[in-house]
């Protein structure tokens, strides 16, 4: 939030000399400044994972738009959301905050051997772009000081919130670490206690930079970890994901739902619309049995399942937008 | 007009996406408010009121969140940039056009730190996520302090621009 404006205004000068310079070479840039922020993703297996409901092509090209968009709200605006494992992730959202920060200089070298007329005095830009990082640097250490630092009782000792920003997760590990509250992870936790807790955290964060007795600390305590870290709410965010979100721990979680089912039963947030969310196989089958005869009572052929948006989908109900008739429909 | 343009096409898409499971009045529905330009104050008004909706692909919060995130992309963002190249490139620099250049950086600023800040103070986020959500202190006195230092932050910035640039 505090440095919004401030990040908006460094990178949108540093551009706007590097456009006065020359169009073709801003335009290279950004292109390729975007290509490798694509490969970066690409290369961590962590492109469209977490964009549930779509399918196909449209899955990839919903992808690549929150990408692009993600990268321009970086760049130009430094927005603290996008640190998350989900948006950005927060190694390479503070990567890109630093690069913006030296885009401007980079411009100004540029524009400082240019031939252009009406240059601007490049000293006193300099010093100015100075002043202006300076500043930026004050401003980060400001933004961390009014910020919360304290780890939250729910937490339960886990990761600050001020350190996403420069966190590595990507978003698998962010999903099945088991000391986040709302991960699949917490659900493992819940389920497994201490031992599996420990198996866990070494299957997922083999070379996750830790201080040993501080995860060892936390991981004796099984009884801390699934009560702060385990909330019904984990559920309807983690069905709502992609499959291949799960698909690391897949067994756990049907293990764990199928264990659970009766007492999901009660809760408010186990709608209908829910249930059509979750796939069968993490339906027990006797209950998956009375979903089914259910919706034949109901004169339909199964019980009802949430399927994917497609472009095939998505023209249908383009054409039937702009095809149907008025007055009929009235 | 490209970048409204742009934005507008971008916030049918996104309407289209959040509400292609409702019947399709209700859909044109939600496609008129982008095209009449009334979405924000509709998504303002529904984040408000709390407003629920069981078909709806996104909550209200991250719907607005969505709409304003396109509109700094595709708008606030590429004008501030054409702004800046012209008063760059320009002979006479006039206090006029520096003013609307530090309005549109200061109004661009201050939509993505409300999109981090909405999205950090929802008790449902912070509630489903604390690791992630919720280094926002409390305190209305802390709030003050970051909002204040958000605005001087700011000024400082504008500085050299006064001082080199005219």
């Amino acid at each position: 939030m505090l440095l919004a404006s401030f990040h908006n205004l460094s990178r949108t000068i540093g551009t706007a000399l590097l456009f006065s310079v020359s169009e073709r070479l801003t335009f290279g840039v950004i292109l390729i400044e975007l290509a490798l922020y694509h490969l970066y993703k690409v290369g961590r297996r962590d492109y469209v994972l977490w964009i549930a409901g779509f399918d196909g092509a449209l899955k990839y090209m919903c992808a690549f738009f929150v990408h692009s968009v993600v990268k321009v709200l970086v760049d130009y605006t430094g927005m603290i959301h996008c640190r998350g494992p989900k948006l950005a992730g927060g190694a390479l959202f503070t990567f890109q905050t630093i690069v913006s920060q030296c885009y401007p200089f980079v411009a100004l070298h540029f524009y400082k051997t240019s031939d252009i007329e009406y240059k601007a005095d490049v000293d006193m830009l300099k010093m100015a772009f100075i002043i202006l990082a300076s500043s930026w640097f004050l401003c980060v250490l400001a933004f961390l000081k009014v910020t919360k630092k304290e780890v939250s009782e729910r937490s339960g000792g886990g990761l600050m919130k001020t350190r996403n920003i420069y966190a590595p997760a990507t978003r698998i590990r962010a999903t099945t670490n088991p000391f986040a509250p709302s991960s699949l992870g917490a659900v493992l936790a819940h389920l497994h206690g201490h031992s599996y807790g420990l198996a866990v955290y070494n299957r997922f964060f083999p070379g996750f930079r830790r201080p040993p007795d501080k995860i060892a600390h936390r991981i004796r305590q099984p009884h801390q970890v699934s009560e702060l870290t385990f909330s019904p709410s984990l559920l309807p965010t983690n069905f709502t994901l992609l499959p291949s979100f799960t698909k690391p721990i897949k067994e756990e979680v049907k293990a764990y739902t199928f264990a659970h089912w009766h007492e999901f039963e009660g809760m408010e947030w186990f709608t209908p619309g829910f249930i059509a969310q979750i796939p069968d196989e993490f339906i027990p089958s006797r209950n998956l049995q009375q979903l089914n005869d259910a919706a034949v009572a109901e004169g339909k052929k199964e019980r009802e399942k949430r399927k994917p948006t497609s472009l095939s989908s998505m023209k249908e109900v383009v054409i039937t937008l702009t095809t149907f008739d008025t007055v009929s429909d009235v | 007009m490209g970048m409204i343009g742009a934005n507008v096409c971008v916030q049918l898409l996104i309407t289209y996406g959040q509400n292609h499971k409702k019947s399709k009045w209700v859909l044109l529905r939600e496609l008129l408010y982008v095209v009449t330009l009334l979405k924000p104050a509709v998504d303002a008004y529904r984040v408000a009121t709390g407003h629920e909706d069981e078909d709806a692909v996104a909550s209200p919060l991250v719907e607005m969140a969505l709409g304003k995130g396109t509109e700094l992309a595709f708008e606030s963002i590429p004008g501030g940039l054409l702004q800046t190249y012209a008063f760059i490139n320009n002979p006479k620099k006039t206090s006029f056009f520096f003013i609307s250049i530090l309005i549109s950086t200061l109004t661009t600023g201050f939509t993505s730190a409300m999109i981090s800040y909405d999205m950090d103070v929802s008790v449902a986020n912070r509630k489903e996520v604390p690791l992630f959500y919720g280094y926002i202190k409390d305190g209305n006195k802390e709030r003050m302090i970051t909002f204040i230092l958000q605005v001087s932050e700011w000024s400082g910035g504008g500085w050299w621009k006064r001082n080199v640039l005219n």
